[in-house]
């Protein structure tokens, strides 16, 4: 009887949560709507003019509604990152979907609030490729922190041989 | 700085579009041979995004190192608990909402509007400041129930995490700091006739930047480990 309770208090927390969620993103849509505009620039930005080579500068006309919407957007993944991180997912799974998500917003700060979407061309590939190449470079010092996880399994072996040995007893 | 040295360069950008049809400043390929602007661009704001580019690189530094000690451990503290994890995600929206409140005040500032634009730095820097507030009282109370330096006098060891989690915290709080006292000097002097939209602009880029750092701490160290009971 106790399971079945706390079986329903899962699925309504569950459903307050994704509800909350959900919600929060439907309220977005629908402000979005209102809004008007900011559907046009959702489109350009899923046909992949994320960087629009017709931009002719800077100081390209364009509204402020779109800001909202990417506001919106950032607080909404961040409810979902937090989410994530407490549903007990392997540490490998969280990490590649947390960095995933957190590059979406990166991607949506650098290129709305801080306009990078409006530049030249030429601004562009001047500051952002070299910036993140060397930021991935970085990546080529992570095998030699691997080192303690095979260790770790050679120790957990070693700990199931003497327990055996020991006769079941915990060493 | 005075009119006269930023007029020129502001001017420079006017004979590039060739009747506003956007395209390049110059078909004949001397885009980049002097004389022009090639990024279209204040100087100003190229030279903070140069900033902004070293800046990224420090910040990943920190973050690497760490997730490099992280991997090399066989042990990891957890000690984020709910009463943390809601502290620095209050932290994070407020921060994201002082990014918007700075969009504004570039918005308004383009529009001529000073003292509207002036406000909405201020609100900014307010942000900031809850942001510093919040995540001071977070570090207090993790040295409290974390840290323990008393207990590391006695064992000789400080808990893992200690050097990591507040080298990429405190430079990151720095930031924000450094970002106050820049917003609030921005908003009082432009107010008062000072400066032109290119500095709101500016300082704008520095405070997104400093907003974007923070998406990747946040869930690289807070939601990484969190404390599930």
């Amino acid at each position: 009887m106790g399971m079945v309770w706390f079986v329903v208090l899962l699925a309504v927390l569950a459903g307050v949560w994704l509800g909350l969620i959900f919600g929060a993103a439907a309220g977005w849509c629908a402000l979005c709507a209102a809004l008007g505009r900011a559907n046009k620039d959702i489109v350009a930005f899923l046909r992949g003019e994320f960087l629009n080579p017709k931009a002719p500068a800077a100081h390209k006309e364009h509204g402020m509604s779109e800001n909202y919407v990417v506001w919106g957007a950032l607080l909404a993944m961040t409810l979902v990152e937090v989410g994530l991180a407490y549903m007990r997912l392997n540490l490998l799974v969280m990490l590649v979907t947390l960095m995933g998500l957190s590059l979406i917003k990166a991607a949506l700060i650098v290129g709305f609030f801080m306009h990078m979407k409006f530049e030249k061309k030429s601004f562009v590939l001047t500051i952002v490729p070299a910036t993140v190449i060397t930021i991935l470079l970085l990546d080529v010092v992570f095998p030699d922190g691997l080192r303690a996880y095979h260790f770790r399994e050679e120790r957990m072996q070693d700990e199931v041989k003497s327990v055996t040995e020991a006769g079941g007893e915990h060493p | 700085m005075s009119e006269a040295t930023i007029q020129p360069t502001e001017h420079a950008a006017a004979p590039a579009p060739a009747a506003g049809h956007g395209h390049a400043p110059a078909p004949t390929g001397d885009v980049w041979g002097g004389g022009v602007r090639p990024y279209g661009a204040h100087s100003k704001k190229f030279g903070m995004w140069l900033f902004i580019v070293s800046d990224s690189i420090t910040f990943a530094a920190l973050l690497f190192a760490y997730s490099f000690v992280r991997m090399a451990n066989l042990e990891w503290p957890t000690p984020f608990h709910a009463a943390s994890i809601l502290k620095s995600t209050t932290m994070t929206f407020v921060l994201l909402s002082s990014s918007l409140t700075m969009v504004l005040a570039v918005d308004r500032a383009n529009k001529k509007q000073r003292d509207k634009a002036s406000f909405w730095i201020m609100m900014t820097a307010l942000g900031g400041l809850a942001f510093v507030v919040l995540h001071s009282w977070e570090w207090i109370e993790l040295i409290h129930e974390w840290v323990q330096p008393a207990k590391a006098a006695n064992g000789g060891v400080l808990p893992m995490m200690w050097g990591t989690f507040f080298a990429a915290t405190g430079m990151h709080m720095l930031h924000v700091t450094a970002g106050v006292f820049y917003l609030v000097g921005l908003a009082l002097q432009y107010k008062g006739g000072k400066f032109k939209p290119i500095d709101v602009e500016v300082a704008g880029l520095y405070w997104h930047f400093v907003d974007l750092v923070w998406m990747f701490v946040f869930p690289l160290i807070y939601l990484m480990s969190t404390k599930i009971e």
